[in-house]
């Protein structure tokens, strides 16, 4: 009988002690023993895994700002742009509401022609209540013609050009409107002053005038339509001594905030200056 | 002059239209800031040959916009460079101080030219009121430019003419 090498046995015995242990560990026999070794182990890995992490961000910390640099720089950009457009989005809401706005008062008023124009700047010169619109000739306007806005009467056309207009406001030194006032039933003078402050005056001295009347024109004189709502009274002044009295008006158009207006084309001002006698020589 | 004066062509018309649209909104009770004519005087206290071109047409441009009569602003426009000329020829060593006094001068003038013309078309406007609420702060604001507009306008100018200004 052949002799078996005692490299077998070994071999055998090795095997049978791995299966063994397999078999074992399969069972749950080894989770005490696993479990107490492993505590050590784990802590010992964390440590190590924590400073290897600090050497690896030390050592990539330079080409990681870099990169957070290029990206922060490209988000402020890109919310720049975004307040950019934030902006000009909200200026075109407003403009389309005070477009809307307009539309809504042209429609109340289907008689009257409109062309609306945006503000475009104001007169320099610090006496002068103007502001210059951006239609002109070319979109069939005239001197003369009235300018009103949704909430009432701004002024009149002064000058045009083809591609822009010169609006006088009814706030003017200048500016005289014949106005009525809706419940004395009484008409009179608006004018304007250089502070911007609005007065009437020529209200005869038998007239009712109380404070909140409201005062709209009358279109005696040819200038404007007739009923445009310019403002109501906000004082009045009475003395026995005078022959007329006068009254302050609160404007309904805020001239300082004026973005776009309304001009009415089908409006023919008169102009009476003819008619007017002048003393004989 | 020569074709470096055309210069004057779209500095004034960015000053005209930076007056009408921002300027006019820049208040001080009833004031407002005159950009050109602090331009004016900051080119006319430089050392160049060429401002009496510049007071023509910047005179024009704002006489196309404004509702004065014309041709008063450009009278004015003119007599504010003839000052500015005046004292550029004769104190020319504190520029920043003659800016100031030039400035000072020139607004009470056109200022003052301006209430005389309206006066005199019928219209009415109150002294006290034309003193207290439009000319003391609209020279204030005049004042309150002109150092950055003199410092402004003599990069300009020395851009424009070394020469001059290494002579």
């Amino acid at each position: 009988m052949k002799r078996i090498s005692p490299r077998i046995w070994q071999l055998g015995i090795v095997s049978l002690v791995i299966v063994g242990v397999v078999i074992l560990a399969l069972g749950g026999f080894f989770q005490p023993v696993i479990r107490t070794v492993s505590i050590p182990l784990v802590s010992a890995q964390r440590w190590f895994n924590t400073r290897y992490m600090a050497v690896y961000e030390f050592v990539t910390f330079p080409r990681d700002m870099a990169s957070i640099r290029d990206r922060n720089a490209e988000l402020e950009a890109q919310i720049a742009q975004l307040q950019g457009e934030n902006i000009q989005l909200q200026q075109q809401l407003a403009e389309a509401n005070v477009l809307y706005a307009l539309l809504d008062f042209a429609r109340s008023r289907p008689e009257n022609k409109y062309v609306a124009a945006a503000v475009i700047g104001r007169d320099p010169s610090p006496f002068l209540h103007y502001v210059i619109i951006d239609k002109g000739s070319d979109d069939g306007l005239r001197h003369g013609m009235p300018v009103v806005t949704q909430q009432g009467l701004v002024g009149r056309v002064d000058a045009v050009t083809a591609r822009a207009a010169r609006i006088q406001l009814i706030s003017d030194p200048a500016a005289v409107v014949n106005i009525s006032l809706a419940n004395a039933k009484v008409d009179a003078q608006l004018i304007g002053s250089l502070t911007g402050d609005l007065s009437l005056s020529m209200i005869p001295q038998d007239a009712i005038v109380e404070i909140d009347d409201l005062v709209l024109t009358s279109g005696l004189g040819g200038s404007y339509p007739a009923n445009v709502v310019v403002g109501k009274v906000v004082s009045v002044r009475k003395l026995e001594t005078d022959l007329f009295q006068s009254a302050g008006v609160q404007p309904i158009v805020d001239f300082s905030n004026l973005q776009a207006v309304l001009v009415i084309t089908n409006f023919k001002p008169v102009d009476i200056a003819p008619l007017i006698p002048t003393p004989i020589q | 002059m020569n074709y470096k004066s055309l210069i004057a062509i779209p500095v004034l018309l960015l000053a005209v239209m930076l007056q009408v649209s921002a300027g006019s909104h820049i208040k001080l009770m009833m004031g407002s800031v005159d950009l050109l004519l602090v331009i004016l005087v900051a080119w006319g206290l430089q050392n160049v040959s060429d401002g009496w071109l510049w007071a023509v047409l910047g005179g024009l441009m704002l006489s196309l916009v404004s509702a004065m009569p014309f041709p008063s602003l450009l009278l004015m426009y003119i007599g504010v460079m003839m000052v500015a000329r005046w004292f550029q020829h004769r104190m020319w060593q504190s520029p920043y101080l003659i800016m100031l006094l030039v400035t000072f001068i020139t607004s009470w003038l056109v200022l003052a030219g301006n209430y005389l013309v309206l006066v005199l078309q019928g219209i009415e406007l109150n002294w006290l009121t034309s003193f207290q609420q439009v000319m003391v702060p609209s020279v204030l604001l005049n004042l309150l430019i002109a150092f950055p507009t003199f410092a402004l306008m003599r990069d300009l100018a020395e851009w424009l003419y070394p020469a001059e200004f290494r002579a």
